[in-house]
């Protein structure tokens, strides 16, 4: 492998493996989302409209 | 080869594993101008990312109206790049370049993502030492990834023939499936009708269909409206920029990708040229097979506009 491969594998690595770090960490201290009964999500839709 | 530890050692030596990363990692700058290879790249992402095809529709159906969606994005690309380019590129191509040499490596890649995920990676598991145990868990981890992947592309048809075609959705799902089913055999007994549907639908349509969708968004749901929408809920505030790449940037770079191919590679992607004799016919068949169907989409969702123009006008009357 030249030392553009290395470049590039290591550059996309390290890019890939932080910011997936990172969105998990804001991600999961989000407050978990319950699941909603059927007729609920209709009218969240009817809102929409 | 008989299948034994020192036996894979040896294949799998360090200078072998270094010739494999550099298959995959080592830049080709000769090929930077090649359209083509703008078309692919951008095929393989929005393949991977479900974008520009049905999947996402069926996803964002699940999705609240104050969810974060900004922050739910980022961690599913980023984890699905992750698993392919530092999982997945670790392991397939790197290893078949180990086990079967750069050129018979080169020869099985350049057969597309079927030959090394059915021809290459068999060969490695016939090599290594519990090889049926792997190969059993490759082979079942790619069923789970293609069924789950498959049920959410079935969903938006059959929801389509539901809603566009009137259907009962036992029936849809019987219409879906059957035709899934009768169009596979195209796939399995055409020589070549499969990389001539893979491409037509999973490089190029996809591309297509990502081009329509960003102009539907930009032209028709307004930029300003949809920065709102993505924003909303969201903990990650996106940069402004951003709101110029998907409206402006995405727009042109897909349509200059299309126009520099249409240029360089339209003409002989069209006519065939350099296709085995023998594998003419049936892609020719899949084309014009995909072609029907999707002007049969097009009929039965113009038919179901039109009687809903037509109550409006009754609706519009009985009023008056």
């Amino acid at each position: 492998m030249n030392q553009f491969g290395w470049f590039f594998l290591v550059f996309f690595w390290s890019v890939l493996i932080v910011v997936t770090a990172m969105s998990y960490k804001i991600l999961l201290s989000e407050p978990h989302i319950p699941m909603e009964p059927f007729e609920e999500e209709e009218e969240n839709i009817k809102y929409e409209e | 080869m008989e299948a034994s530890l020192p036996g894979l050692v040896d294949t799998v030596t360090e200078k072998n594993i270094n010739h494999g990363f550099g298959f995959i990692w080592n830049p080709d700058f000769s090929k930077i101008g090649r359209f083509s290879i703008w078309l692919a790249a951008a095929g393989q992402i929005f393949f991977t990312l479900s974008l520009g095809m049905g999947a996402i529709a069926c996803y964002a159906s699940y999705v609240k109206k104050d969810d974060d969606i900004v922050a739910a994005g980022i961690t599913t690309s980023m984890t699905n790049e992750t698993c392919e380019v530092v999982l997945g590129g670790s392991i397939a191509i790197p290893l078949a370049v180990s086990f079967f040499g750069l050129s018979a490596a080169k020869a099985i890649a350049e057969g597309g993502g079927f030959s090394l995920a059915f021809i290459s990676m068999p060969a490695v598991f016939s090599r290594m030492p519990m090889g049926q145990f792997f190969s059993f868990a490759w082979f079942g981890l790619l069923f789970f990834a293609g069924i789950t992947s498959s049920l959410a592309m079935g969903q938006v048809v059959v929801a389509f023939l539901e809603e566009m075609g009137g259907l009962s959705r036992k029936m849809a799902v019987i219409v879906a499936m059957g035709t899934v089913f009768v169009l596979s055999q195209f796939a399995i007994f055409g020589k070549g009708a499969l990389v001539e549907m893979d491409y037509l639908a999973g490089t190029f349509g996809l591309c297509l269909f990502a081009l329509f969708e960003i102009i539907i968004w930009v032209h028709f749901f307004g930029p300003v409206k949809g920065w709102e929408e993505l924003n909303r809920g969201s903990k990650i505030k996106l940069p402004k920029f951003i709101l110029g790449i998907m409206a402006v940037v995405s727009p042109l770079y897909l349509l200059v990708v299309f126009g520099g191919w249409m240029i360089q590679d339209g003409k002989a992607v069209l006519l065939m040229e350099g296709v085995a004799e023998d594998e003419i016919g049936p892609r020719w068949i899949a084309r014009i097979v995909m072609v029907v169907m999707f002007i049969l989409i097009g009929i039965i969702a113009s038919n179901k506009k039109n009687e809903e123009l037509d109550n409006t006008n009754l609706q519009h009357k009985e009023a008056v």
